[in-house]
């Protein structure tokens, strides 16, 4: 480690501390704009996000930025950092997009996305604890016009 | 933290990587999800930046009725009863009756209705994705008309689409070019005389570089292009020495090349594929093989006709 090194103090909402290497938290632009424009003081707030969701996105950024790591060992990562329940992943969007990184915005959005396609709407209303609002004449007449995808 | 509580940034971010039978079903959870995925723009233009991962073609049954068949990479021709195209159904997603394609532009596309020499026909523009159709309103059929043909395009530099209308008169032998601009206000526009002749049916259905382009329906050397943003007809050369006669050749787009396929007849031993590298440039052509030997037998047949480029290069015949 070279002795330029910096570190970072990220402040998460419920007032958790985390010590960075500024190299690995400028994944994030918004921390990255933030250094760049010179406004960092000792200690950066998130106030968006929980210790618990930044341990996550911490983790993923230390993975993502270690050295000699194979493809096929990021994918196993990727795979089973995203195995994780709703309310974890969808805080993790929030993060990642508060926190503006993109690689793990897209990664969570395609994970949601992935758990509704094989679904019908009243599983994916259960799952994603939705309510129906519709008039049971409403969800009949809405059926009927999209019949065809529930073939 | 539940799903409904993201931003509609982000909620629109996520369906918009649904494919399309998985957005209609997702229509019908809640009234929030039903009309971000049937009215809303972010939406609508979201899902065709991405819908290329999953393109889906457009097919036509001999009687003119329409079924869209998503392809995925993991398509499997035997195991066809998963892989089934979506049947569209009549009077909401298209108009009743037997329809014909104009064009497929962006997710939108363009019918008609009736016979184009007469008075009685209908123009339509569908979108499958919303489920909706609407009817052109054409302008009053003037007696000196001998036919009309139709053709549809899109710029994606200005985001308009544009249906244009071919009008052959009967006396005066002259063709004038018709344009109608979509969702600003219903008046035809009559952008001049052209030239160059039309097939009787339709127009070619290449849409690159925000023209419309098609051969010329006597000569195999000259292909005309509407330029959708200035509304002038110009030409560029046809590949070099091409001894096919025009109605055999055919215009494509692959992978947002200028492509003209060259095959018509059986004892052929080759599918020229004729690509415009470099778009204008005359010099650009540069001809692709596919042998006919190469095609499982069964398949051979008298008309290949290009339908886009598949991921790694491979090319989707139809």
């Amino acid at each position: 480690m070279s002795s330029s090194t910096k570190f970072l103090t990220l402040k998460t909402c419920d007032d958790k501390k985390f010590v960075l290497d500024e190299a690995i938290a400028v994944r994030s632009q918004t921390i990255k704009n933030m250094v760049e424009d010179d406004c960092v003081s000792n200690v950066i707030p998130l106030p968006n996000v929980n210790s618990k969701t930044m341990t996550k996105v911490i983790e993923y950024w230390k993975k993502h930025s270690e050295e000699g790591v194979s493809k096929d060992v990021l994918m196993d990562f990727d795979k089973a950092f995203v195995k994780v329940h709703h309310s974890i992943l969808h805080a993790l969007i929030l993060a990642a997009n508060f926190l503006n990184d993109k690689e793990i915005l897209d990664m969570m959005c395609q994970e949601v996305a992935d758990r509704i396609k094989g679904k019908t709407p009243e599983e994916i209303r259960k799952e994603f604890d939705i309510k129906n609002d519709f008039t049971p004449e409403e969800e009949e007449e809405i059926r009927k016009e999209n019949a065809w995808a529930f073939e | 933290m539940r799903i409904m509580d993201l931003p509609l940034m982000i909620l629109i971010e996520i369906l918009s990587r649904l494919s399309i039978k998985p957005i209609f079903r997702c229509k019908t959870v809640c009234k929030l999800w039903y009309n971000l995925l049937s009215y809303d723009t972010l939406f609508a233009n979201m899902y065709h930046t991405r819908s290329l991962k999953f393109p889906c073609i457009y097919l036509f049954d001999g009687v003119g009725k329409p079924s869209l068949l998503e392809l995925k990479a993991e398509y499997n021709y035997y195991a066809r009863h998963c892989n089934r195209p979506i049947q569209l159904t009549p009077e909401f997603h298209y108009p009743p009756g037997r329809v014909f394609l104009v064009g497929l532009c962006n997710g939108f596309t363009c019918f008609v209705n009736g016979s184009t020499n007469i008075e009685k026909h209908f123009v339509y523009i569908s979108n499958p994705l919303l489920g909706e159709y609407f009817e052109v309103k054409l302008p009053e059929w003037e007696i000196s008309v001998w036919r009309v043909t139709y053709g549809f395009c899109f710029s994606k530099a200005s985001g308009k689409y544009k249906v244009l209308r071919f009008v052959a008169r009967k006396v005066t032998k002259v063709s004038e070019l018709e344009v109608y601009t979509l969702g600003v206000g219903e008046k035809w526009r009559n952008v001049g005389e052209i030239s160059c002749p039309v097939w009787y049916d339709k127009f070619d259905k290449v849409n690159i570089n925000g023209a419309l382009h098609w051969m010329d329906s006597e000569k195999n050397d000259i292909i005309y292009f509407f330029d959708i943003e200035t509304e002038k007809v110009k030409s560029l050369p046809a590949p070099p020495g091409l001894v096919t006669p025009p109605w055999n050749l055919k215009l494509v787009e692959l992978g947002n090349y200028l492509c003209l396929t060259d095959y018509y007849n059986t004892s052929s031993t080759n599918i020229d594929i004729w690509w415009m590298k470099e778009y204008g440039v005359s010099e650009s052509w540069t001809k692709e093989i596919i042998l006919v030997d190469s095609v499982p037998r069964g398949m051979v047949h008298i008309n290949f006709e290009p339908i886009l480029m598949w991921k790694d290069g491979e090319i989707l015949i139809q």
